[in-house]
C-alpha cells in the first residue's frame, strides 16, 4: 500500500510512522542547513507532519511521484522560510496558522476567534455529529460511506442527520458568541 | 440555516458545481444579503472543522513525541532493575545454601509439619457461562424448602409466587432475545484501542461470558461499546441497567443504534413486568408501525395480556 493509501486508512498510526522515520534526519537537517533552534526544529517537524495529511485528505495530493520524504521536506522548507521571512516566534498549534498553511485563500478572513468558538463548539457538540460533520465536510466522505461507517439505516437518514448536526453547531456556535 | 443552503454551499466549496451553477452562486452572493451572511457562518464553521482536526493531529503527534522520550527514559531504567534484580538473587540464593547446609534435617522436620497444618482448600464449583442470575431473585436457601408450596405460610407463599412470577418474566424476555445483526461494527481509524476492547468484549458475549464482558466495557466513553454492554447487561440479568442504557438510545435519532435500540429497550422492560408496565407499553407503542418487528411485536404483546 503507498503512502496516500495509508494515510487515508490509518491516518494517526500512518502519521507516527512518518514521525518516527523521518524526524533525526529533519530536526538535524533544519539545525544544520537553516540555523533553527531544536524546539522550533520539532514543531515545524510536527506541523510539516500534519500539512502533508491536510494535503492528502483534501486532495491536494493524489500521487507521490518523488517520494514521502521530498514532499514532507519540501512541506518543511517552506515553512522555514515564512518562519525567517515574519521573523516571529512560531505558533504552529495555533488554528489560524494551521490554516493559513493550508493555502486556502477562502479561510483568510476567519478569525482566531470565530476557529476557537467552533473548537468548543464541537466539543460541546460530541460524537456522533462532530464525526458526522468531519467525514462530510473535511473528508469530503460520500453519503454512502458515511452511512456504512456510521451504521445508519439509508442515505437520507444521514443527510437529515447532517443537516441536525450543522444547525446544532451553528447554534451552538452563536450562544458561544453572544456569552462572550 | 436552510438545508438547501447547506447542499448549495457544500457543493460549491467541494467544487461539486457546473461553470453556469457556480456563475449563478456567485451572482447571488452580490445580489442577496441573506444568502451572503448564511455562507460567511457556512466558512466559518467548516473553517472550525478543518482546523480542529488539524490542531487534533499535531496534539496527536506531541503526546506521541513525549510518549517516546519517556519510553526511551524508562527503558534503560528496566536495564538497571533487572540488573539488580539479578544481583539481588544471587545475593539471596548463595545466602540459602549457606543457612541450608547448616540447618540440615531440621529444616526437612520444619517443612513437613507445615505442611500438616495448611488445611486443604476445596475446587471452587465453576460457574458455566450460561447460568443467568437475576440480580434480585435470588431466593435464600432457608426459606425455599423441600416441603409444598401449599404447605408454607401465607406470607412466604406469596414471596414465592413473586419470584417465580419474576422469574418467569426475565425467562419469556430471553426467549424473545435474538442477537443484533450489527455488532460487527465498522471503527474509525482512529480508534484501535477502544476496537481492540471492543473485539476482545464481543468473543465474551459470543461465548457467554457476560461478566467478563462486562467488565471490559464499563468505562467506554462510545456508543458502540454502550450498546454492546447493554446486551450483556440484559442478558446477565441486570435488566434495568441494560433498558437505562437502551433508552438513552431509543430517545436519540442521532444514535446509530436508534432503531434497534427500541425493541431491545422493550424486551429488557418485559423482564421487569409488571413493574415496569407503564414504560413498557410506551416502548410497545413505539414499535407499532416498524414492519420489521410486527410479528415479533406481537408475540411479546402476548406474553403481557
Amino acid at each position: 500500500m503507498d503512502w496516500i493509501a495509508r494515510i487515508k486508512s490509518d491516518p494517526d498510526k500512518t502519521l507516527t510512522t512518518i514521525y518516527n522515520d523521518f524526524r533525526p534526519e529533519a530536526i538535524k537537517w533544519m539545525i544544520r542547513d537553516f540555523a533553527v533552534n531544536s524546539d522550533d526544529a520539532e514543531e515545524i517537524f510536527q506541523t510539516g507532519i500534519v500539512l502533508l495529511y491536510d494535503n492528502v485528505i483534501t486532495g491536494k495530493l493524489t500521487l507521490l511521484s518523488a517520494g514521502i520524504k521530498t514532499y514532507l521536506f519540501a512541506i518543511i522548507k517552506n515553512k522555514i522560510m515564512q518562519h525567517h521571512r515574519v521573523k516571529s516566534k512560531l505558533a504552529s498549534y495555533d488554528a489560524v496558522e494551521l490554516l493559513k498553511d493550508t493555502a486556502d485563500e477562502v479561510y483568510n478572513e476567519v478569525s482566531k476567534e470565530d476557529l476557537e468558538k467552533v473548537s468548543s463548539a464541537l466539543i460541546q457538540l460530541g460524537d456522533p455529529c462532530k464525526s458526522l460533520l468531519e467525514l462530510t465536510f473535511y473528508q469530503q466522505m460520500e453519503t454512502d460511506e458515511i452511512t456504512q461507517l456510521m451504521g445508519y439505516k439509508n442515505n437520507d437518514t444521514t443527510k437529515n442527520l447532517k443537516y441536525k448536526c450543522l444547525k446544532r453547531l451553528q447554534k451552538i456556535f452563536f450562544e458561544l458568541t453572544n456569552i462572550i | 440555516m436552510n438545508e438547501l443552503y447547506i447542499d448549495l454551499f457544500e457543493n460549491y466549496s467541494q467544487n461539486k458545481m457546473s461553470d453556469a451553477e457556480k456563475s449563478a452562486f456567485e451572482a447571488r452572493l452580490l445580489s442577496d444579503e441573506d444568502f451572503k451572511k448564511e455562507y460567511e457562518n457556512f466558512k466559518i464553521l467548516t473553517a472550525g472543522i478543518r482546523a480542529n482536526i488539524l490542531q487534533e493531529k499535531v496534539s496527536m503527534l506531541k503526546a506521541h513525541a513525549a510518549t517516546s522520550a519517556n519510553t526511551s527514559t524508562k527503558h534503560h531504567a528496566w536495564h538497571a532493575y533487572i540488573l539488580y534484580g539479578v544481583l539481588l538473587f544471587l545475593l539471596m540464593a548463595t545466602l540459602f545454601y549457606f543457612l541450608n547446609s547448616k540447618t540440615g534435617e531440621s529444616t526437612q522436620n520444619t517443612t513437613e509439619h507445615i505442611n500438616n497444618q495448611i488445611p486443604s482448600i476445596k475446587e471452587p464449583q465453576a460457574i458455566k457461562p450460561d447460568t443467568v442470575v437475576k440480580d434480585k431473585l435470588i431466593p435464600d436457601a432457608k426459606q425455599t424448602t423441600p416441603e409444598k408450596i401449599e404447605d408454607q405460610p401465607k406470607k412466604v407463599k406469596k414471596e414465592i409466587y413473586a419470584q417465580k412470577a419474576a422469574k418467569n418474566y426475565f425467562e419469556e424476555a430471553l426467549s424473545m432475545y435474538t442477537a443484533p445483526s450489527n455488532f460487527a461494527v465498522i471503527w474509525r481509524d482512529s480508534e484501535t484501542s477502544k476496537e481492540k476492547i471492543y473485539t476482545e468484549a464481543l468473543q465474551m458475549y459470543e461465548i457467554k461470558n457476560y461478566q467478563n464482558a462486562i467488565k471490559l466495557l464499563k468505562g467506554q466513553d462510545n456508543e458502540k461499546s454502550a450498546y454492546l454492554l447493554a446486551h450483556c447487561l440484559l442478558l446477565s440479568g441486570k435488566t434495568k441497567d441494560a433498558a437505562n442504557i437502551f433508552k438513552e438510545m431509543a430517545d436519540n435519532d442521532f444514535s446509530s443504534f436508534y432503531q434497534e435500540a427500541k425493541w431491545y429497550l422493550a424486551v429488557s422492560l418485559l423482564a421487569d413486568y409488571p413493574q415496569s408496565k407503564i414504560e413498557l407499553d410506551q416502548a410497545i407503542n413505539s414499535l407499532e408501525g416498524d414492519p420489521k418487528r410486527k410479528k415479533s411485536l406481537e408475540v411479546l404483546k402476548s406474553k403481557i395480556r
